[in-house]
């Protein structure tokens, strides 16, 4: 299991990495932003550029803003850590055998 | 069709105030919303609007800022096993029909009224829903505080459960089997609420609460699966006639990733029954906020005549009550988060020091 101290400096180096290319994906899109707003407000078929593009933020800022909240030591309370693990460990595949009918 | 809608006048230049200010009620939005499932919503289309952006720029670059959020705050909330995906699904799937349902009734009334009379109906509905559901939940929540901090299943709910009508249908994630056709009206509800007021989880959270027998924390959770399948329909159809702005949404959603991910850590740290009280709490100062500018319109109608002055520092309070309503919700959001560590602590070095 990892510890505190590991997960920290996991989130950290992760941190830097999104952080880097969240910068950089914000930055394409305030230089390139004319362009980009008229061509995404073209509509029809076009609809799925926002779409994607949101998605595409949604993962790489998403990680970036997890991994900076760990780095400074904001987590789940360990509380709900092990209700997650006991839900987790109290699932069981039922392996008993049962009585079948062959017609 | 959409290209009759080319046009650049309807997007905003950018000065660096509103950039900072769009992020930060983002952040705020992000913070209840990962905390109760929804909010944010009524601050920032007004927010974006008092910047200038037209209206139906304003909504649809939240509504695209909306299902991204949602998504990640889905995520991280499904990590604690607080979601029903399958609940969140279905309450989905039927609040989009909702919303369509509000569209219709929103344009019937703006052809016969026209916009003072939409925007009348709009505050109308808000004060009406809000302070029915609002009152009706923070009641709940000061009783369950009272009673120890446990929440108990509503006889309602109990009641809906024990009826066996087709379809049945059971959800593991929150161990309830309910019938399809008492699960659906929540749905719809949601959407209704959502196509009127642009908050639909003021209707989805509390009916999943009180109607299906969820728990806060499971409802509060699923409600982002719910959100992020009205928000990625929402903007399919936004996009479609080409009214996302990108870079409004992009601000919105740099803030708001940050803030969705810090609520829902924070749900880990309290009981449950203070997410009904956040969510009431908003509830009350939004539809206060929304009764303050209920005169601007019956003006518009010819109704009232009251002075125009007086009128317009109406309008300019509600949404300062508005702004304030969110600011509530994060304040006791990050209180209840910070009280919630602090002890998480002492009782670790307790522990420690018994060994």
């Amino acid at each position: 299991m990892k510890t505190a101290h590991d997960r920290k400096k996991k989130a950290k180096i992760n941190s830097l990495l999104f952080g880097a290319v969240s910068i950089g994906l914000y930055a394409a899109v305030f230089k390139f932003a004319d362009p980009m707003v008229t061509l995404y407000s073209k509509g029809g078929a076009y609809c799925l550029l926002p779409v994607s593009t949101v998605f595409l933020f949604s993962y790489v800022h998403g990680n970036f803003a997890s991994n900076v909240w760990t780095a400074l030591g904001i987590e789940a309370s360990a509380s709900a850590e092990r209700k997650k693990d006991a839900k987790e460990a109290t699932k069981r595949k039922d392996t008993r055998s049962r009585a079948t009918v062959n017609a | 069709m959409h290209d009759v809608l080319l046009d650049g006048s309807r997007f905003v230049d950018l000065s660096l105030t509103g950039v900072l200010f769009m992020f930060f009620v983002g952040f705020v939005g992000g913070l209840v919303s990962g905390f109760i499932g929804s909010g944010g919503a009524f601050v920032l289309t007004p927010g974006m609007m008092s910047l200038g952006v037209p209206g139906p720029v304003a909504v649809a670059s939240n509504m695209c800022h909306k299902f991204p959020k949602a998504l990640v705050g889905a995520l991280k909330r499904y990590k604690y096993g607080q979601v029903d995906i399958k609940m969140g699904l279905i309450i989905g799937i039927s609040a989009e029909v909702g919303v369509q349902i509000g569209i219709q009734v929103q344009k019937f009334i703006l052809e016969m009224w026209g916009a003072a009379g939409s925007n009348l109906y709009v505050s109308l509905a808000f004060v009406f829903v809000l302070v029915t559901v609002g009152s009706f939940v923070m009641k709940d929540a000061i009783a369950t505080k009272r009673n120890g901090g446990e929440e108990k299943v509503t006889d309602l709910a109990k009641k809906l459960q024990s009826i066996e009508l087709w379809p049945m249908m059971t959800f593991k994630g929150s161990n309830i089997r309910i019938s399809f056709w008492f699960t659906a009206p929540v749905g719809l509800a949601a959407g209704l609420l959502a196509a009127t007021i642009a908050v639909g989880g003021f209707a989805g959270v509390p009916g999943m609460i009180y109607i299906i027998g969820m728990s806060s924390l499971m409802a509060s959770a699923t409600e982002l699966v719910v959100a992020f399948v009205m928000g990625l329909g929402g903007t399919l159809i936004w996009a479609f006639y080409g009214m996302v702005d990108i870079r409004l949404t992009l601000i919105i959603l740099a803030g708001s990733l940050f803030g969705v991910q810090l609520g829902a850590i924070g749900t880990t740290y309290v009981k449950d029954y203070v997410i009904k009280y956040v969510m009431a709490t908003i509830m009350l100062i939004v539809a206060f906020s929304r009764g303050l500018a209920i005169p601007k319109y019956l003006k518009q109608l010819e109704v009232l005549n009251w002075d125009a002055g007086l009128i317009s520092s109406m309008s300019k309070t509600s949404f300062g009550l508005m702004c304030f309503a969110l600011g509530v919700g994060a304040f006791i959001i990050l209180k209840s988060m910070i009280m919630g560590r602090r002890q998480e602590r002492k009782m670790a070095m307790a522990a420690g020091s018994n060994v």
